[in-house]
């Protein structure tokens, strides 16, 4: 299977290797270490998958996000904020971002966020209609004022979770040693999101019956089989 | 005011006695030359008897024979002894007047029945007759002679009263120069009193304002403008302290804010760093160093809620919504049984009410304050938690039957890093009290009834919610 391309863009240098040390053994990694050098990796070079800080000097996340969708790529951009910065990365979801990663930086959801935004990647190029991975129907202007748009949007994500595990285990029966090499994730880590987004591993028979492990070639999404 | 009055009337007093004085003085004077005009025309009265009783003489030794000369003298003795009459008033004085009168009008009767003819019929009874008038020019220089004794004695009197009312007018002058600086100078104490001395004794209050000592207090308690002054400073310098107070605090805060803010910003690049790597080696197979590392993940966590703890200190952000306190409450209890210890202390949550707040912040808050209890009341201690709507807030009391609090802690129990648990950070109600204040809430501190201790969180009420 052909390793999905990914862009971390992060002006911190340990930052920066961190990332690409969680990432490089699923996926293919290119690093910028500034904004400026992000826009011009976006125009050479095809992303599935940009993970990029909002604050850094010069050209700011917010930027990055803009170039990609100026430019109509079939990218995913996910957010990385600090713990205090969280209001940005809300802001950054209105914008269009796929999601976002709360700093100090947790190799699990990191892992799992990027497995999710390949795979709303690939669905959307399959599938163009397909509604966002992350609802944000419920996030809308006037329910900001009652509910909370923050609030709204970490139980948008934390569903988008929970349902891409549900059918990602669903769609290997249970198995997680395949769903975790699906996912791009090692087994425990698998284990650890599972048990952190209360999904569990059920073997249904009448679930498996039609499914074929191996079904979802290159370039397939999830849905693809269901 | 009445100092003034009464300095004012004693001179005007003074100087009309003086003026009183002098008008009795002129009125003597004026006696006086009345008295010296009459004497002097007494004199004058003797002169023209004599001079009529020579005219007289003359005619009867046969040196003039014309009466005109006579007629003369006679008229003018009779005119002066009209005008010195008309000038006495004393009742001997007039009594001799009239004796000069009729000794003048017998003078003169003589004269003309008895001397004069016979000096014309060349009667040697003439002389004879002469001689008889004599006596009566002796008399009239005699009772002129009293007259002006008289009026000697009289202006000698007038001259003694004079002396006595000058002597008296000496008098006043002198006591008035010895009154009149006495009173001044009373009048310049009572003034000193009541004005100068409150004055220096504000004056000296706002020197001491000034300096910066904010006890400063004006001990004025008269009634009148300056006590009502001294009131008023001693209010104002009571909140200025107060306002003193509050802004040295909210420096101190925001002192302790801006420096937790730096050191939750150095630390939390490192400490992500360090994290992400941990994170990234749960799985090692050498299950020993995985055990360390997984400790090392523990405290490094540790390590993250106390910079986010100093990260609410400095900036508390949030999105405010309706949130249930009840269910809030509740959850937190859930989770604090869970994790007590087996013999844990008995909670309890009462009441309902929907705040208008950040539910994680104010999950982050509840669970402090409940914690605290849980820990404060020890096993066999009880917590309640208490709900309840107020007006336009709402209220979570949370009480413990603990030992309560130290009354020397009491005042520090918000500040950040102060604690008296062995492990603590000092950050839990000073984070809890800059998150409720952000809400514009507060939490405040009193003690319960049976020992033990209550923290009272308040915070705005949640809008009703739209149908």
């Amino acid at each position: 299977m052909e390793r999905p391309r990914v862009l971390v863009v992060e002006d911190r240098p340990s930052v920066l290797t961190l990332m690409a040390t969680i990432l490089e053994s699923w996926y293919e990694v290119v690093t910028a270490s500034s904004g400026a050098a992000a826009l011009s990796l976006i125009d050479s070079t095809p992303f599935d998958v940009v993970l990029t800080d909002i604050r850094m000097p010069g050209i700011s996340g917010f930027d990055v996000l803009r170039a990609v969708q100026g430019r109509k790529l079939a990218t995913g951009v996910v957010m990385m904020t600090a713990y205090a910065n969280v209001p940005d990365a809300v802001a950054a979801m209105k914008l269009g971002a796929y999601d976002y990663v709360a700093k100090p930086l947790d190799a699990d959801e990191i892992t799992l966020v990027v497995a999710r935004a390949v795979e709303h990647v690939r669905e959307a190029q399959a599938d163009p209609s397909a509604p966002p991975a992350v609802d944000r129907g419920s996030a809308d202007e006037s329910s900001e004022l009652s509910m909370g748009f923050h609030r709204a949007v970490e139980e948008a994500r934390d569903r988008a979770s929970r349902e891409y595990l549900t059918k990602l285990l669903r769609l290997f029966d249970g198995n997680v040693t395949q769903a975790a090499k699906r996912a791009r994730m090692t087994r425990e880590s698998l284990h650890r999101v599972m048990k952190k987004y209360d999904v569990r591993a059920e073997h249904r028979r009448d679930a498996s019956v039609g499914e074929q492990p191996q079904a979802a070639g290159p370039g397939g999404g999830l849905s693809s089989t269901g | 005011v009445v100092a003034f009055s009464a300095l004012l009337a004693a001179v005007v007093s003074a100087l009309a006695v003086q003026i009183v004085a002098l008008r009795e003085m002129e009125v003597t004077l004026t006696a006086m030359k009345d008295h010296e005009e009459q004497m002097h025309l007494a004199l004058e009265l003797e002169d023209a008897v004599r001079d009529q009783y020579g005219h007289q003489a003359r005619f009867v030794l046969g040196e003039s024979l014309d009466l005109v000369d006579y007629e003369r003298a006679r008229s003018r003795a009779h005119e002066l002894s009209r005008k010195l009459s008309a000038g006495l008033d004393e009742p001997d004085a007039m009594a001799w007047m009239s004796q000069i009168r009729e000794a003048s009008a017998e003078l003169d009767r003589l004269f003309r029945e008895n001397v004069a003819p016979a000096v014309e019929s060349q009667n040697p009874t003439a002389k004879v007759a002469h001689e008889r008038t004599y006596p009566l020019v002796s008399r009239i220089e005699q009772r002129v002679d009293d007259i002006f004794g008289r009026l000697q004695q009289a202006i000698s009197v007038l001259r003694r009263d004079l002396v006595e009312i000058q002597g008296d007018v000496l008098r006043w002058t002198a006591a008035l120069l010895v009154i009149m600086p006495a009173f001044v100078a009373a009048a310049v104490l009572y003034l000193s009193r009541s004005v100068a001395r409150p004055l220096a004794q504000l004056s000296e209050g706002s020197a001491a304002l000034a300096r910066g000592d904010l006890d400063t207090r004006i001990d004025i308690e008269t009634p009148d403008e300056f006590g009502a002054l001294a009131t008023e400073f001693n209010a104002m310098t009571v909140a200025l302290k107060q306002h003193h107070v509050k802004l040295v605090e909210s420096e101190k805060l925001a002192g302790i804010g801006r420096v937790a803010a730096g050191i939750a910003h150095e630390l939390n690049n490192p400490l992500q760093v360090m994290l992400g790597y941990l994170s990234l080696n749960r799985d090692l197979p050498d299950r020993r160093l995985a055990q360390q590392l997984a400790v090392v993940e523990e405290e490094a966590l540790r390590c993250k809620e106390i910079v986010a703890g100093l990260f609410e200190l400095s900036r508390p952000s949030f999105m405010p919504a309706s949130v249930d306190l009840r269910e809030l409450c509740d959850d937190v209890a859930v989770g604090l049984r869970e994790t007590a210890q087996p013999a844990g202390a008995k909670l309890s949550v009462d009441g309902m009410a929907e705040a208008l707040g950040d539910r994680n912040k104010l999950r982050q808050v509840l669970f402090n304050l409940m914690k605290n209890a849980v820990e404060a009341a020890g096993p066999a201690g009880e917590v309640e938690v208490a709900v309840r709507s107020a007006g336009d807030q709402v209220e979570v009391a949370v009480s413990n039957s603990g030992a309560g609090i130290a009354p020397d802690a009491r005042a520090r129990v918000f500040e950040p890093f102060f604690t008296t648990k062995p492990s603590g950070t000092g950050l839990g109600l000073a984070v809890s009290r800059a998150i409720a204040r952000a809400h514009r809430g507060d939490i405040a501190f009193a003690e319960r009834e049976h020992g033990g201790a209550v923290f009272i969180l308040r915070l705005p009420r949640a809008p009703e919610a739209r149908s």
